[in-house]
């Protein structure tokens, strides 16, 4: 039996995701949310296999993410929903900490048959050769920064405020090699590519204290 | 010529036993590329040229290895106040 909580804004595109489960004796419609804490809560405490979002709340399962500490490959798994899929939105929901994602306009059954195989692992993001290619990491933006030395914070504070390094060693009073140095340790040590992630982490990797 | 192009003739060779830490305080340093997006650091082996004249962009050359990656390579660099303000590096060897 899959088991399914879904997030339901409104308007939402799940909606046909939603009647194509009722038509199913496999698939079970646990819940709808309504808001990022229904979500939490149902991540926290119910019984299901997946957790479906839609495109527009794809922050939000990010937020979720980070906040319940969860990382891609443990149940329930996170499931992005959207009328079509492209490259750009696999890019997105695979850096977003999404185990998966489906295209619900189409087919919703078919869609319901590619979340059964993303809950039983057989369609890992991870082996998308446009991510290999690019060397992204599933999940590197969903989850807290860690810093290695006393500073790095600081420093990662101020590329949050998408500040140069320039500008930093001024502000900070370092030198412009030892901003640079901290900027490569934070990438390094968060799994990141590219400083506009480090920006992109440090400005959204903070835990919700509604759904804590 | 711009002055952040480098001839041959307008380094000097330095001996081989100039100290690094004569040069700058720290030799680890970060070389960043692709418009601001890729960070890679190295380490400097050994500094191997001085500049000639101190209104050139690059004041210093250095051989340098990668610190996260077995790379060797050649590094231009602009040294100021015993800091690595800038730097251009050409990796010549690659073990993956």
């Amino acid at each position: 039996m899959l088991r399914l909580f879904v997030g339901e804004p409104n308007p939402s595109g799940l909606g046909p995701l939603i009647t194509a489960a009722e038509q199913r004796d496999d698939v079970e419609v646990v819940g709808v949310g309504a808001n990022g804490k229904d979500l939490a809560h149902a991540v926290k405490t119910l019984d299901i296999n997946a957790l479906v979002v839609p495109h527009s709340w794809a922050e939000l399962g990010r937020a979720l993410r980070i906040t319940l500490g969860s990382a891609p490959g443990t149940a329930p798994a996170y499931i992005l929903g959207a009328d079509e899929l492209s490259p750009s939105l696999i890019v997105k929901t695979a850096l977003y900490g999404f185990d998966g994602a489906v295209a619900v306009a189409a087919d919703p059954q078919v869609a319901l048959h590619k979340i059964d195989e993303i809950v039983r692992g057989e369609r890992p993001l991870v082996t998308d050769e446009l991510l290999q290619r690019l060397g992204l990491r599933h999940g590197a933006l969903a989850c807290e920064m860690k810093f290695v030395a006393p500073g790095d914070a600081e420093i990662a504070d101020l590329v949050g405020t998408g500040l140069p390094d320039s500008d930093i060693a001024k502000i900070t009073g370092r030198s412009i090699q030892q901003v640079r140095n901290a900027v490569e340790r934070l990438l390094h040590a968060n799994g990141l590519a590219y400083r506009t992630q480090l920006a992109v982490l440090r400005t959204a990797s903070w835990p919700v204290p509604d759904y804590v | 010529m711009s002055s952040h192009e480098a001839s041959d003739d307008a380094f000097r060779i330095l001996s081989e036993t100039t100290l690094s830490e004569s040069i700058v305080d720290d030799t680890l340093f970060t070389d960043v590329t692709d418009d601001g997006e890729i960070y890679t650091s190295y380490r400097i082996v050994r500094f191997t040229h001085v500049a000639d004249s101190p209104h050139l962009h690059w004041t210093h050359r250095a051989n340098v290895v990668g610190v996260r990656a077995p790379h060797l390579g050649v590094a231009l660099l602009r040294v100021d106040n015993r800091s690595i303000e800038d730097s251009r590096v050409e990796v010549t060897f690659t073990q993956d």
